[in-house]
C-alpha cells in the first residue's frame, strides 16, 4: 500500500507515461511561440490554447457519450492544426481551417464542412454561412470559436430536434448561435485572458521597478567608482613626483654623501653604503613601480565606470566590416606571431559601433596574447543567428582557462593563473563585460586549458535604446536622490 | 625694471606642489615662485588680505591653476579673475588631472594660455612660462 502510495505520488501523472506525454503535448500546444512578442498576439494565442481545450473537451464529449470516433478525430485534428498555427497570422490560419474543410456533397453541393461533420450532421453549404461570415468579417477570435462551436451546438440541436433540418430553424438557430459566439467571446476575454494578462503586466511593472532600482543602485556604484578613482589620482601623481624627485635629490647630495662616507669609521661606513648603494634606490624603485601598478588599476576603473557614463547611440553596423577594421588594427601582431585569423560572414545589426569594437577588439587583443608559443594559432570568428539575439563567438587555439580560474577571470583585475608571463592588467575583460550588459547582451565563455577558449558575445537583435541608456531622470527617482552628477 | 614673472601657483595637492617646485628649478626656472592650497588663498594674496598685507605685487604674474581645490576650486577662481579686467590679464596654465571633457570646455570658456594634464609635459610647461621672460639685455 504505501508503495504504490509513493509510486503514485503527487508528481507522477494520473495515467504513468502516457499521461505525461499528453501533458507535454498540451503544455507544448497552449504556449505561445517564442516568437510572438507582441502583447496582443500572446493573447490570441492564450485565447487559441483555451479554445483548443474546449475543442478537445468536445471530441471526447463525442467520443464517449455518441461513440462517433470519426468526428471525435477529426476535431482533435482542428485542436492540433490551430495550436501548431499558434496566431501567428490568424487570418490566414482561419481561412485554411475552412478551405480544408470544403468539401462536395454527393448531390453535387459545395459544403463548408468536414467529412467527419458531414456524416452526423449532413447539413448544406448555407447554413453554414453564419459561419463563414464570421470568418471573413469578424475578428479572429470569433472565427475560431464560430469554427469550434458550429460542431457541437448543431449537433446537440439536430440531434434533439430532428425538424430543425430546414431553412428557418437553420437561420435561427445561425443567429442564436452567433449571439453565442460573442457573448462566450467575451466571457473567454474578461475571465479568461485579461485577468492573466492583468497579472502579467503586474510581474512585468515590478520587474521593471526591480530592474530600474537595480540600474539605479549600479549607476551610483560607478559614479562612486569614478569619482573615487578620479580622487585617488591626484595623491597617486603626488607620491609618484615626489619618488622621482627623490631620485633627482639623492644624485644631488651624491658628493656630499662620498665626503661623508670617507669620514666615517670603517664598519658604519659599510652599513651606510649598503643603504647608499641598494636600499635606498631599492626602495624608491619599488615605490615607484606600486605607485605606477596603482595608477594603471585607477585609468581602468575609472575607464570601466565610464562605461556607464557615456552614451551609447544604437546605428546599424555591419559588424564584418568592423570586424575586418579591427583585425586590420591587429595585423602586425597577427604577422608577428604568424597567427590565422578568419572570419565567417557576419550580420548587420542594430547596435552601438563603438561598444562592439571595444568589445571585439578587447577580446582579439586577449586571443592573440594567450597563444601558445608552440601550438596552433588560430583565431576563428564566427556566429550564429536566434530567434532574438545574436551570438559571436571568438574562438581561440590558446593556452586556454584553468578550470578553477574561470569563475574569477571575468572579475576586474583577476587574471587566470597561468598568463604571469603576458602583461595585461586583467581589465580587458571585465570591460568587455561591462559592455555587452549595456548593450543588453550577455557574455561567457568555454574553456580547456591548453586547447582553447571560445567566447561567446551575445546581443539582441532589437536593442532598446532607453535600456542601454538609463535614463538619469527616471519618474521615480526619490526627492533625496535628485542630486545631479557634477 | 624687467623681472622675471611672479609665478603662483593655486594647487591643494601639496606634494603635487612640491613636486613642480623642484622641477622649475632643476629646470633653471629663475621666476620666483608662490604656493597656496586653494584659489581662495591666491585671491588673498592678489588683494593682499588677510595674511598677505605685507606682499609685494609685481607687474607680471604667471598663474599655474589646478582645477580640483576645496573652498574655492580652479573654476571659481577663473571666475574671479576674470571679474577685473588688471586679473584677467594674467596669463593662466591650467594644470588639473582631469581629462575630463566637460571640464576642458568649461575652462577654455574662461580662458587659459594652456591647459595640461598631471603629470604635465614639463618642457612644454616650460616653454609657456618662458614666453613671458623679460627681453634679453642689450636688444
Amino acid at each position: 500500500m504505501n508503495s504504490q502510495m509513493t509510486q503514485l505520488g503527487p508528481q507522477s501523472p494520473p495515467f504513468g507515461r502516457v499521461g505525461q506525454w499528453i501533458a507535454d503535448q498540451w503544455q507544448a500546444l497552449t504556449r505561445p511561440h517564442p516568437s510572438i512578442t507582441n502583447s496582443d498576439l500572446q493573447r490570441r494565442a492564450r485565447l487559441a490554447a483555451g479554445l483548443c481545450g474546449s475543442l478537445l473537451f468536445t471530441s471526447l464529449f463525442l467520443l464517449i457519450v455518441r461513440f462517433d470516433v470519426l468526428n471525435a478525430l477529426g476535431i482533435i485534428g482542428f485542436a492540433v492544426s490551430y495550436g501548431m498555427s499558434r496566431w501567428r497570422v490568424p487570418q490566414v490560419s482561419g481561412l485554411l481551417v475552412i478551405i480544408s474543410n470544403l468539401a462536395l456533397s454527393a448531390n453535387g453541393f459545395l459544403r463548408v464542412t468536414n467529412w467527419a461533420e458531414t456524416s452526423i450532421l449532413a447539413y448544406v453549404i448555407w447554413w453554414a454561412l453564419p459561419l463563414l461570415v464570421t470568418v471573413l468579417i469578424l475578428p479572429p477570435r470569433f472565427t475560431l470559436l464560430a469554427v469550434l462551436l458550429h460542431v457541437p451546438i448543431f449537433g446537440v440541436i439536430f440531434t434533439l430536434f430532428p425538424q430543425a433540418r430546414d431553412i428557418p430553424a437553420a437561420i435561427g438557430s445561425g443567429i442564436s448561435f452567433g449571439a453565442l459566439l460573442v457573448a462566450s467571446a467575451f466571457l473567454q476575454e474578461y475571465y479568461l485572458v485579461r485577468p492573466q494578462v492583468a497579472e502579467a503586466e503586474r510581474a512585468q511593472k515590478l520587474l521593471e521597478r526591480r530592474n530600474q532600482a537595480l540600474e539605479r543602485a549600479n549607476r551610483e556604484l560607478r559614479e562612486f567608482s569614478y569619482v573615487l578613482a578620479h580622487d585617488l589620482r591626484s595623491p597617486l601623481l603626488g607620491i609618484q613626483g615626489v619618488v622621482r624627485e627623490m631620485h633627482y635629490d639623492l644624485d644631488t647630495l651624491e658628493e656630499a654623501i662620498k665626503l661623508g662616507l670617507a669620514q666615517l669609521p670603517t664598519d658604519e661606513a659599510e652599513i651606510a653604503r649598503t643603504v647608499h648603494d641598494d636600499t635606498l634606490p631599492e626602495s624608491l624603485k619599488m615605490l615607484d613601480q606600486s605607485a605606477e601598478r596603482l595608477k594603471v588599476m585607477v585609468n581602468e576603473v575609472m575607464a570601466l565606470a565610464r562605461v556607464g557614463q557615456r552614451e551609447f547611440k544604437l546605428e546599424s553596423v555591419g559588424l564584418r566590416s568592423l570586424m575586418e577594421g579591427v583585425v586590420q588594427r591587429y595585423a602586425p601582431t597577427i604577422q608577428q606571431q604568424a597567427a590565422t585569423v578568419t572570419l565567417s560572414s557576419l550580420p548587420i545589426i542594430t547596435t552601438d559601433r563603438l561598444a562592439v569594437e571595444q568589445i571585439f577588439t578587447n577580446l582579439l587583443d586577449n586571443a592573440l596574447k594567450y597563444l601558445r608559443p608552440d601550438g596552433p594559432k588560430q583565431i576563428h570568428i564566427t556566429y550564429q543567428r536566434q530567434a532574438k539575439e545574436i551570438v559571436v563567438q571568438v574562438q581561440d587555439s590558446g593556452r586556454g582557462i584553468p578550470e578553477y580560474d574561470h569563475a574569477k577571470v571575468l572579475q576586474p583585475f583577476r587574471r587566470a593563473s597561468n598568463t604571469d608571463d603576458v602583461r595585461g592588467d586583467g581589465v580587458g575583460l571585465a570591460y568587455v563585460q561591462s559592455l555587452v550588459q549595456r548593450l543588453g547582451g550577455r557574455l561567457w565563455f568555454q574553456s580547456q586549458e591548453g586547447v582553447g577558449t571560445t567566447f561567446f558575445v551575445s546581443l539582441p537583435l532589437d536593442p532598446q535604446i532607453e535600456l542601454v541608456n538609463v535614463n538619469v531622470n527616471v519618474t521615480e527617482t526619490p526627492p533625496n536622490t535628485g542630486t545631479t552628477t557634477s | 625694471m624687467n623681472a622675471y614673472p611672479l609665478i603662483l601657483v593655486a594647487e591643494d595637492e601639496r606634494l603635487h606642489t612640491i613636486v613642480l617646485e623642484k622641477t622649475l628649478k632643476r629646470m633653471k626656472v629663475t621666476n620666483p615662485v608662490q604656493s597656496f592650497a586653494h584659489g581662495g588663498l591666491l585671491l588673498a594674496f592678489l588683494r593682499g588680505e588677510e595674511d598677505y598685507h605685507e606682499r609685494v605685487l609685481p607687474d607680471k604674474l604667471i598663474l599655474i591653476i589646478d582645477l580640483n581645490m576645496p573652498k574655492v576650486d580652479g573654476f571659481a577662481l577663473m571666475e574671479a579673475l576674470n571679474a577685473d579686467p588688471l586679473w584677467k590679464a594674467y596669463p593662466r596654465i591650467i594644470l588639473s588631472t582631469s581629462d575630463d571633457m566637460d571640464d576642458m570646455n568649461r575652462a577654455q570658456k574662461l580662458g587659459y594660455e594652456a591647459y595640461f594634464i598631471k603629470p604635465p609635459p614639463y618642457e612644454e610647461l616650460l616653454a609657456v612660462i618662458r614666453k613671458y621672460d623679460p627681453p634679453v639685455q642689450g636688444e
